[in-house]
């Protein structure tokens, strides 16, 4: 999912502009514990939300800061706004150097306190590319050529699937069938470009605070009325 | 007697017609530079027509083409500076050998410029991306020749994608990187987003064009179908409920209006 629309949902709640920035962050993160449950209860076995993409590091760095002191909350156990759910296994995808070292401490310790959970699997990404991510795994490839280990005819798609950060990662958790983004944006925004190449694209007016068990609902129904032909046979 | 050589032009012209104009509605400071349409809905539209079974996988290509050629005078006409059809998928390559033949067939007219139906229009410069090495020898002899003959043009710059899978795309370049690199001539770290869009295949067949800012799919479905997966980071998405061969000039123009109506960040302001 690519949670949009919760700083128009702030803006549009007329809170005072100094607070806007927290309060788009804490409804965003609100709705998303809501959204992890569900799932999880509806027995979705993974889900990938897009917290923080590569392009997003350009924002002020007031916003920027909000939103990672976010993602510090949202993944520590002890904190009542916690996503580690219940049974959840989470894992992280995205250029997780970049981040601060808090964070990067706080995402290292949620994905090894989970890691024997056998629930949901939860994957969030921060400071994630879809460009980026294809360019480490080409990287990743070169280095095993370069060292012999790989000869390049061999370079095919499912080595290359397994060097994307999803593959390496998270190695159970295939494409996603289902993209949903709110609020109205009609577009991918470099999200996971090569996993994405036959998801049936979901796309909700609501802003992501506004997306409930309703909207998750229509979302579910409108994926289970496509009919998905791959390419190979007609609708 | 005077001998005049009639300066055949190299591709039929559109003698005497005049040029569409731009609908008022489109904005033609704020045009697409790349227009990329994914074509579907023929086959349902064929059926719909109530034509006979089996004469609908050769209605189906013929309804497909006759709309793109009008879709490639339109976008020329209205300034649009590149446009890409997705014309066959890696993935079309397993449909049954009667359809995939049909569109081969259809391809081998539309690229053959003396071909009544021929999408290669006035001043158009034709690439073709894709994995042609599975395509018919004739059609990547036509291909070819269409490009070959095209490419003094100046005007606006047709990609048919025929044979392309964007995963496919994708491992090519991955291939071409990691050869330069085992060759010695590039660095693993120098391996960055610049020089793997270089590799892929539009970088390749048309160094000058870029990611499309627009993606139009008819026929309803909202998906990607293993486009051009890299150069679709950012592209607006317009779905039309609308078959393919019903795609005319108001839905196009509608596309536009509905492009321009976006508000375009890239991740970086709301």
């Amino acid at each position: 999912m690519i949670m949009d629309g919760n700083s128009r949902w702030a803006k549009a709640r007329g809170i005072a502009k100094e607070f806007q920035l927290r309060a788009a962050a804490e409804a965003c993160y609100s709705n998303a514990r809501e959204i992890v449950r569900l799932s999880s209860d509806w027995g979705i076995k993974a889900l990938t939300l897009f917290a923080f993409s590569t392009e997003n590091f350009l924002r002020p760095r007031e916003e920027v800061d909000q939103w990672m002191q976010q993602f510090e909350r949202v993944l520590s156990l002890d904190d009542p706004a916690t996503m580690l759910l219940d049974g959840i296994q989470f894992h992280c995808i995205g250029d997780t150097a970049r981040l601060p070292r808090t964070l990067q401490v706080k995402i290292s310790e949620a994905q090894c306190i989970t890691s024997g959970n056998t629930g949901m699997k939860f994957v969030m990404a921060i400071g994630y590319g879809g460009h980026s991510d294809l360019v480490q795994a080409c990287q990743a490839l070169a280095r095993e050529v370069q060292q012999g280990n790989l000869a390049v005819q061999d370079i095919d798609q499912i080595n290359l699937s397994r060097r994307l950060m999803l593959g390496e990662r998270c190695e159970d958790v295939g494409a996603p069938e289902l993209l949903v983004r709110t609020s109205g944006e009609q577009r991918l925004s470099n999200f996971m470009l090569w996993h994405l190449a036959y998801s049936e694209l979901v796309f909700e007016k609501q802003l992501w605070p506004d997306f409930g068990e309703e909207e998750y609902k229509n979302a579910l129904v409108a994926f289970q009325g496509r009919k998905r032909t791959l390419g190979v046979r007609h609708s």
